[in-house]
């Protein structure tokens, strides 16, 4: 909790809207938000007025989205403090990056119910509202994950509790030299200082290269189910949400960063399209053409092949087919996976049989109609995704949240090696450790100074 | 003592040590009438434990009393037979005085200090009880004190300065004697008394060493470890000469050093070795730490010698400092052997080492297990929460060393005084003092063994250097009137040199010419090439203030005092670093500025998690700031009681 920050949050209700906008809040939020919006007619900007422009990264120009930006003035804003807007498309990949953006200018990323904790002690909202603001830091700081996330997670916070212990181990031997200077503890050599802080530094990295892939698995990953018509796919797809396994992922670090329909296959958020987009491919093949066919599938990281086993393969059944074998091979980490529907009726069509048209693809005999094999689709689904994008015991950097930290932690290490190759104090060095301790501790929940005695005391015979 | 002495005080201070001495001074000089019960006015000031005072962190302490106005710094410029600078190399902030003193020259000294003190009057007795009466508001307030010899005296305000004799109890092998140290009597009825006011005790231990006689050590086997050869001083104001405690090394002590600036005597190192260990090893059976019959907890950067040797069983050599108690006692103090074996191991022990081969023991180590009151009782102004008037300094908080008991008592006797007065208690902040770190410490976390002060306790360690406790604290000391007009004027001209130089260098551009870069070449200095501010030639590697003075030619090439030239060359050579913790201060300062209302009933707060409701319940912050320090305290739990704060406030606004 820090009020000197400027902090930012997808402000609109979670789901893919129309409209997303992005919040800055805070006395930075006008030059943050200058710096990645290019306005169409450049000039003063004044307060309460809406300007359009692009949103782009200022690192590459790259461009992220059109949108309206708003700057609103201190006191009179929604937070009593400089705010800045960016309305712009819903889309939460669109949101994801401009707030990765905003946080790489410098906001931080708002915790649960920041804003409206800085509206309230600013005086902007009423005592009512002040109950509301309890209730909503509650419920989002206390929402639970879902079990696969709760693993990666776990597998993350265990390689950063590593790391923590490593940077630890570091700056005990540092500290202990400087506290209990007249005790038989060695001094660090610069060089060791060097090297060992090389090394943590390519650890940290290597953890944050998997943000991309873990950003994939948080976000939902988008799949279609595609097959000629009448195979089962809107009873599948029925199946899949009467098991109860539609949900609201609320992204947490990120606040509002939400996928608003997306089901749940044994934790991975599963973004089967959208309803619409869904009932659209149900007759893909036949009424919107080979075009529309391409692009849905392009989209798609899953493929759900339905087939019916009640019958022998059909034409139709050999044109979808095809599709999905071109789209596999546009782009070899797409994954597919082929369901045997109707396996309540008389079969025809056996695993065997289906086997061979999509080469190395698990096969699943479904109902729709008894929910027999659902579970099993599920397992065989999140195992190809969990299987071939990340090894068992990768840890892969799932959010935003996480990310900044480890970006904060790297920041620190830089500094507390540059200390070191410039030839400054030991002091300086324990400083940039320090702060990586306690910027890795935001994530693993622990506090720097005891667990630093802990190791001193451990790792040293003091008391001279 | 006069039987017909007075019996009515502003404040009573128990206990002569380093804590009571500072109270006591600091109240009496605050004006308050003070009196000072004390089991022993030979034992005033009394160093138990090393000779030693200073160090990392601790030597802070004391430059940061010192700047208060406390005594101790001067005491020890007063007695010391050897100084040194420590951790020189590792950066401005980390470096520290520590000082070996003459232990009777310090407790004279300080007790002649107490003496002459107006408005301090010292009675010999042990303090059995405590008197208190209720308060109009149902409340409790603390009125004075009862000796076990039957007298009564009356106060507003006590301070409780008990050190290890509350319960004391000393440990040597089988043997077990009550007493607070060796050869004193152990206050027993005090405990009682504060279990009666409802306070809550806890055990802790520590230990202390055997002493050598010198010349039943052969110091050609050793190292010799002199002081330095600069001047060093602890106080930012000299002693006089005349006060200073002078004598000859007794000739028992070989190969001094000799150090113009001041008469000095060399300590000296040795080591443990495997027949050391061995012997250890064998009678751990007997070691009261191994075998159940010490029950307290013991500080782990001062564990007995056992206790190295089973913690760290691959190290088979650890270092033993043998320091001599003064300039003529004969009395050696084993630094690193703390032990409460049996005596007959501590000797045979010692006798493995090749320099104490014959050593003879003059007094054996020992443990000493003590009560302490748990701190969350305790205010941050050093005063029991349910008991107005009543203070606590030094070991009955649970912490250890001299430094941190002596800054304690200094905080003690100005709230204790201020409280008297009718005035706030000062509180001084994390990133004021580590005094105030030391306080918040105490004061917001759960302690598992007695407290020492490290300067990795402190998370703005750059703005806390012991160079500049003066410019830090001199004010302060000044306002509450401890410090002298001359000496916060002497402070105040160093501040203003040094800002207004500051101010210069940020001001003046240097013009590169041939002149002035063949005098930055020849200091060693990066030549310019453009128009540079004086600041950042300064900034560079090698600069030193002279050099880019000498390049400055206008009006104000003023000769600066040498204290205030290492101030600006800190500053602007680690300016970034500097910067960034203060910007780190200000972060935290709005939270540090929200008060939470001391009585709040957390459990009353359902939106808080139950650990955070029963850790705040139990520390009862006094800030936004100090809340989010408690372990178990989330930053969702700081909201919700930002809220809830703010919503009180707005009631009480509304009514």
């Amino acid at each position: 909790m820090d009020f000197e920050d400027t902090i930012a949050a997808v402000a609109t209700p979670p789901g893919e809207g129309a409209i997303g906008i992005v919040r800055l809040s805070g006395s930075q939020s006008l030059p943050i938000g200058k710096r990645c919006f290019r306005r169409q007619k450049p000039g003063k900007w004044q307060s309460h007025r809406a300007y359009v422009g692009l949103v782009c990264d200022p690192a590459n120009n790259e461009r992220v989205d059109q949108a309206l930006c708003t700057y609103m003035r201190r006191p009179h804003s929604y937070t009593g403090e400089d705010v800045v807007e960016f309305s712009c498309h819903g889309s939460p990949a669109v949101l994801r990056w401009m707030l990765a953006l905003l946080v790489a200018q410098g906001a931080r990323l708002a915790r649960p119910g920041e804003f409206t904790l800085r509206a309230f002690l600013n005086g902007k909202l009423d005592l009512a509202q002040a109950e509301a603001v309890i209730d909503v830091v509650r419920a989002r700081s206390g929402k639970g994950l879902s079990f696969a996330l709760d693993q990666l997670d776990g597998r993350l916070s265990r390689h950063v509790q590593q790391l923590r212990q490593e940077v630890l181990g570091l700056l005990a031997r540092l500290e202990a030299n400087i506290d209990f200077s007249e005790d038989d503890v060695p001094a660090v050599p610069a060089h060791e200082v060097e090297a060992t802080l090389a090394d943590m530094l390519s650890a940290l990295d290597q953890l944050l290269a998997t943000a991309q892939s873990g950003a994939l698995v948080r976000d939902g990953v988008p799949a279609v189910l595609v097959g000629r018509p009448n195979v089962g796919k809107s009873s599948l797809l029925n199946a899949f949400l009467s098991a109860d396994r539609a949900i609201v992922t609320d992204i947490p670090g990120t606040t509002r960063d939400v996928l608003e329909e997306t089901v749940d296959v044994d934790g991975i958020p599963l973004v089967l399209a959208d309803t619409a987009g869904i009932a659209a491919t149900q007759d893909v093949v036949e009424q919107l053409g080979v075009e529309r066919s391409r692009a849905s599938l392009a989209a798609a990281r899953l493929i759900i092949l339905v087939l019916d086993s009640s019958m022998p393969l059909q034409p139709a059944d050999h044109d979808v087919i095809a599709e999905v074998n071109s789209a596999r091979a546009a782009d070899p980490d797409r994954r597919t996976i082929i369901a045997l529907n109707k396996a309540d009726k008389a079969r025809v069509l056996f695993p065997n049989d289906v086997q061979h048209v999509l080469d190395g693809t698990p096969v699943v005999q479904t109902s729709a109609v008894t929910n027999d094999g659902l579970e099993a689709l599920c397992a065989g689904i999140s195992e190809i995704l969990l299987r071939g994008g990340l090894p068992a015991d990768s840890a892969v950097v799932t959010s935003l949240r996480h990310q900044e930290v480890l970006q904060e932690a790297r920041a620190a290490l830089m500094e507390a090696r540059q200390a070191a190759v410039d030839d400054l104090p030991a002091d300086f060095v324990c400083i940039g450790l320090r702060a990586a301790v306690s910027a890795f501790g935001e994530l693993t929940g622990e506090s720097a100074t005891e667990d630093l005695l802990d190791r001193i005391f451990g790792e040293f015979c003091i008391g001279k | 003592m006069a039987e017909n002495q007075q019996i009515h005080y502003d404040i009573i201070v128990v206990g002569a040590g380093h804590a009571g001495c500072e109270a006591a001074l600091a109240a009496a000089r605050m004006g308050c009438n003070t009196l000072v019960v004390t089991g022993d006015r030979d034992r005033i000031a009394f160093m138990p434990c090393n000779p030693s005072i200073g160090g990392p962190a601790k030597g802070h302490l004391v430059r940061e009393i010192d700047a208060l106005g406390g005594e101790m710094g001067k005491n020890t410029d007063r007695t010391l037979i050897q100084i040194r600078l420590l951790n020189s190399s590792k950066g401005p902030a980390v470096q520290a005085l520590r000082a070996q003193s003459d232990k009777h020259f310090y407790a004279q000294a300080m007790r002649q200090v107490l003496e002459n003190q107006a408005n301090l009057t010292i009675h010999d007795g042990l303090v059995e009880d405590l008197l208190t009466s209720e308060t109009p508001g149902g409340g409790r307030h603390v009125s004075g004190v009862q000796t076990q010899a039957g007298h009564t005296f009356h106060a507003q305000a006590v301070v409780l300065t008990t050190g290890t004799f509350l319960q004391g109890m000393l440990i040597t092998g089988e043997k077990r004697v009550g007493g607070g140290r060796a050869g004193e009597a152990p206050a027993q009825g005090l405990s009682h008394a504060l279990r009666r006011l409802g306070f809550r005790l806890r055990r802790l231990k520590t230990g202390t060493p055997p002493r050598v006689l010198a010349e039943s050590i052969d110091f050609s086997l050793t190292t010799p470890q002199p002081g330095s050869p600069q001047p060093l001083r602890f106080s930012f104001t000299p002693v006089r000469e005349e006060e200073i405690r002078r004598d000859e090394p007794d000739p028992v002590y070989p190969f001094q050093v000799n150090t113009p600036w001041r008469q000095q005597m060399v300590c000296y190192l040795a080591h443990t070795n495997p027949a050391t260990h061995d012997v250890i090893r064998a009678n751990l059976h007997r070691a009261p730490m191994f075998n159940g019959a010490i029950s307290g907890t013991g500080p782990r950067y001062c564990p007995s010698i056992e206790d190295k040797i089973v913690r760290f069983a691959q190290k088979d050599s650890h270092q033993l400092f043998l320091e001599p108690e003064g300039f003529t006692t004969h009395e050696v103090y084993v630094q690193g052997a703390n032990t409460s074996l049996p005596e007959d191991v501590q000797a045979d022990m010692l006798r493995t080492v090749p320099a104490l081969r014959r050593a003879e023991i003059v007094r054996h180590g020992y443990a000493v297990e003590y009560d302490h009151v748990v701190t969350d009782q305790t205010s941050v102004a050093l005063e029991a929460k349910s008991v107005a008037g009543l203070f606590f300094a030094g070991q009955i908080n649970g912490t250890s060393g001299y430094e941190e008991a002596a800054a304690q008592g200094l905080i003690a006797g100005i709230n204790a005084a201020r409280r008297v007065q009718g005035k706030p208690a000062v509180v001084l902040g994390r990133d004021q003092a580590y005094i105030g770190v030391m306080l918040d410490d105490l004061v917001s976390q759960e302690h598992r063994e007695p407290y020492r002060l490290f300067t990795s306790r402190a998370e703005y360690r750059l703005l806390l250097r012991h160079d500049t406790a003066d410019l830090r604290l001199t004010p302060l000391g000044y306002e509450i009137g401890l410090i002298g007009s001359e000496c916060y004027a002497r402070v105040a001209a160093k501040r203003e040199q040094i800002e207004r130089t500051m101010e210069r260098l940020r001001r003046y551009w240097i013009t590169p010419s041939p002149s002035t870069n063949t005098a930055l070449t020849a200091a060693g200095v990066q030549p310019i090439r453009s128009q540079t501010k004086a600041l950042s030639l300064l900034q560079r590697p090698h600069a030193r203030y002279a050099v880019v003075a000498a390049l400055m030619d206008d009006e104000q090439g003023n000769e600066l005092d040498a204290e205030v030239v290492a101030q600006i060359e800190l500053e602007a050579r680690y300016a970034g670093y500097v910067e960034r913790q203060q910007s780190q201060v200000r972060k935290m300062a709005r939270m540090e500025a929200m008060a939470l209302p001391q009585d709040l009933d957390y459990d009353q707060l359902p939106s808080l998690r139950v650990e955070a409701r029963q850790k705040l319940g139990q520390f009862q912050p006094r800030t936004i700031g100090q809340a989010a320090r408690i372990a178990g305290v989330t930053p969702a739990d700081i909201a919700v009681l930002m809220v809830h704060v703010h919503r009180r406030s707005e009631k009480a606004a509304a009514r």
